[in-house]
């Protein structure tokens, strides 16, 4: 658990963070959203005291920050940073392994953790722990520096507009990645970004920042329903119905069907990044590695359960279709989503 | 060319340039043949010398040995196939040994009919052949494809070489005469020369990292070490010799502790005093700029994982920068080399002890007696920082 009560920080006589109080619960992953100098990397920054306070106490479970030492309380918490900085002359395991030799864990132990991690974010151990960083794209890059940050099994994670540097598609995928690590891992993550469907997407609560204030800090769907003031609204968009679309899978809203006669092939592939992806004429792509279903024929377009509900009605719409079929994740037809239902929800 | 037409089609073999650097080479060896003039005689060892040219120095077979050697690489650098096989590369690596066991031959012959103090020196052509057989070397090497193919003809070349220096048969020519004249004092005066150069770099570095990495930190320490320090290395190396001899006559004579401690106005300390100052430049200059090369997003990283000041160092900025720094070194170390050839002048010793007095008498075999190994040394000083920097650049920078 993190607390913030009444934090303030000046630089000089310019305040960037002003009287903010804020608590993270456990394994919350709380978005820090807001323009541009709006403080919320200075609010990260001191939770691991790379920047100090002017005023207020931070306490993490349930103890003051300044209890520590520096640099034993940055042990304790992984940081990523938008520019990753992996080091160049280290291989991805020297990299990984960089908090458990500070920790001096003996030498197999630390090459087990870093092991798990790559797998946790499927790559492929043996064909990429003696690579240097040079040889790796931006998204495996910045998986890397997400995998260094949790070696050392820290409770608290600390990420500063992590996937702000790559492009839309890794983007998506690295966001859908974390959210199933944490899912698993059920780290107390702050997370910076200026990216409000990435914080919809991420986040378990959302705090909006504003000229170093804490604007509102709320779960998603209420910020997105109820935005505290002009803002707020302003600020999450025109939008906010498809954000909170973004929230929701098609498997919360879809009407389910009885029996198993209804299989049908997939058009998509079984990727949410390219979910509702086409090719260059607009047709939906062609499956390319159909898995765990035989004797199927007529492929249609179907959504999967796992997808989310703007996903979705982006396919309804473009198709015109006031109906699709449901599978999961085996390729079995589970239930029909309608049109219709998504304006009520 | 008697092969049939329809062959001549299939294999075309073009009069075309394939190599630069082969044709250079083969020229200048031409020339070192003739116009240029193979040993120089003198009746002795100050008057001016009479040349004389191969063809009139050694038998005959030596001269066409050659003219045939160079014309056919002059013809080879035009046709023949792109690859060199080890039959071409063998002779070309042999032929220097042999043009110098020549030399030594002819010296001793010419002066078994002279006077006592007659002198025989290696002429422009030996000097000139030499150098094409560098370049022939340069041009042949690459394209024989490395490997076994070019290690045993290099190999056997290197150990004619050395039983050719060892041999005894070069002691007639005045370069060599004038070594073994002075052995043992050739020996001393290169071991003063390493130790010069290399007790100048040696304190440079530990005074110079450390300032690169303070400067580094402070940025308004910066501009200042920079500027005092460009002004030292513009001051000419005589200029800084002489200007410290006497604020260090002056100290010794105030001092004499000092001076029992072998500080002079003249000799080695001033030398000393002087390289180090001159080797500050490059090894401070280096220095930051190999931690400013250093990103700052890796010192962010690093001091969010929790590493202290020390770890961050070790860890992340040192290795970063050791190659630049390295370099610095690799400079400083070769214009000290240089450099200390001068202090003789001032009584420090050294190769340039030799330098100047052959300077002094116009005896130009002294004079290459201190400035060829002078030379040599500052080749192979960055040759060996080379490989050090190569060692010290990790995999993933390289």
């Amino acid at each position: 658990m993190i607390e913030l009560e009444r934090v303030s920080k000046f630089f000089g006589d310019t305040p960037a963070v002003i009287d903010l109080s804020l608590v993270v619960e456990e394994g919350e992953l709380c978005c820090l959203i807001g323009p541009s100098g709006c403080g919320k990397t200075t609010t990260l920054k001191m939770i691991n005291r790379m920047i100090e306070a002017t005023s207020g106490t931070i306490r993490v479970g349930g103890r003051g920050i300044t209890d520590f030492k520096p640099h034993e309380l940055r042990r304790s918490m992984g940081y990523v940073i938008q520019s990753i900085g992996l080091f160049p002359h280290m291989t991805v395991m020297e990299n990984i392994c960089v908090v458990p030799r500070l920790f001096k864990w003996d030498r197999a132990r630390a090459r087990t953790r870093a092991m798990e991690l790559l797998e946790l974010f499927d790559m492929s151990p043996d064909g990429f722990k003696d690579k240097y960083p040079r040889e790796l794209s931006g998204g495996q890059a910045q998986r890397i520096g997400v995998a260094r940050a949790l070696a050392g099994d820290p409770d608290i994670l600390l990420m500063d507009e992590p996937f702000g540097a790559l492009d839309p598609i890794s983007r998506a995928n690295l966001q859908h990645q974390f959210v199933r690590i944490q899912s698993e891992l059920r780290k107390t993550v702050v997370f910076v970004t200026h990216d409000v469907d990435e914080a919809v997407r991420l986040g378990s609560r959302i705090g909006l920042m504003r000229e170093g204030r804490l604007v509102q800090s709320d779960c998603p769907e209420r910020m997105l329903s109820r935005p505290g003031d002009a803002f707020v609204e302003r600020f999450i968009g025109s939008e906010r119905s498809l954000k909170r679309l973004s929230r929701l899978r098609v498997g919360d809203a879809m009407r389910p069907v009885s029996g198993e006669d209804g299989t049908v092939r997939s058009a998509q592939e079984n990727d949410p990044a390219a979910g509702g992806c086409r090719d260059a004429s607009g047709n939906p792509r062609s499956p390319s590695a159909p898995h765990g279903r035989s004797g199927v024929e007529n492929p249609e377009l179907v959504l999967e359960r796992g997808w989310d509900l703007r996903q979705a009605l982006a396919l309804l719409l473009q198709h015109g279709k006031q109906r699709l079929p449901v599978r999961d994740e085996n390729g079995r037809i589970r239930g029909e989503l309608w049109l219709l239902d998504l304006l009520g929800v | 060319m008697g092969r049939s037409g329809a062959r001549l089609e299939a294999m075309p073999v073009p009069l075309r340039l394939r190599s630069k650097v082969l044709l250079v080479g083969s020229v200048l060896g031409l020339t070192a043949v003739w116009p240029l003039e193979f040993l120089v005689f003198r009746s002795n060892r100050i008057v001016p010398g009479e040349g004389l040219s191969l063809l009139q120095a050694a038998p005959w077979p030596a001269w066409l040995g050659l003219i045939l050697f160079w014309g056919y690489f002059l013809l080879r650098s035009f046709a023949g196939s792109e690859r060199i096989r080890t039959a071409e590369l063998l002779p070309a690596a042999l032929a220097p040994s042999c043009l110098l066991f020549v030399a030594g031959e002819a010296a001793t012959e010419i002066l078994a009919r002279a006077q006592p103090y007659a002198r025989v020196s290696m002429g422009p052509g030996i000097w000139v052949g030499l150098i094409a057989f560098f370049i022939l070397l340069v041009a042949l090497y690459p394209r024989t494809g490395g490997g076994r193919g070019a290690a045993i003809p290099l190999g056997a070349g290197g150990a004619l070489l050395l039983w050719v220096l060892a041999s005894g048969r070069l002691t007639d020519l005045s370069l060599v005469t004038e070594l073994i004249q002075r052995q043992e004092r050739f020996v001393a005066e290169l071991v003063n020369h390493l130790w010069i150069a290399g007790l100048s770099v040696g304190l440079s570095t530990l005074a110079g990292i450390p300032l690169g990495f303070v400067v580094f930190r402070k940025a308004w320490l910066r501009e200042k070490t920079f500027s005092v320090l460009n002004i030292v290395q513009t001051i000419p190396s005589l200029a800084l010799f002489g200007l410290l001899i006497t604020p260090l006559a002056l100290l010794a004579a105030a001092v004499p502790l000092l001076k029992e401690l072998g500080l002079r106005g003249i000799g080695w300390t001033p030398a000393i005093i002087a390289l180090t100052l001159y080797a500050m430049l490059p090894i401070v200059r280096n220095t930051y700029a190999g931690f400013a090369e250093v990103e700052p997003e890796l010192a962010e990283a690093g001091r969010g994982m929790g590493m202290s000041r020390a770890q961050l160092l070790f860890l992340v900025e040192l290795p970063r920068a050791l190659p630049i720094v390295l370099s610095g070194l690799r400079i400083a170390c070769v214009q000290n080399v240089g450099n200390t050839a001068v202090a003789a002048l001032i009584g420090a010793g050294g190769l340039g002890v030799f330098i100047f007095q052959g300077l002094g008498q116009s005896a130009l075999d002294l004079i290459l007696l201190g400035a060829l190994p002078t030379i040599l040394l500052a080749v192979g000083v960055d040759a060996l920082f080379q490989l050090l920097i190569h060692l010290a650049t990790p995999k993933g920078l390289r």
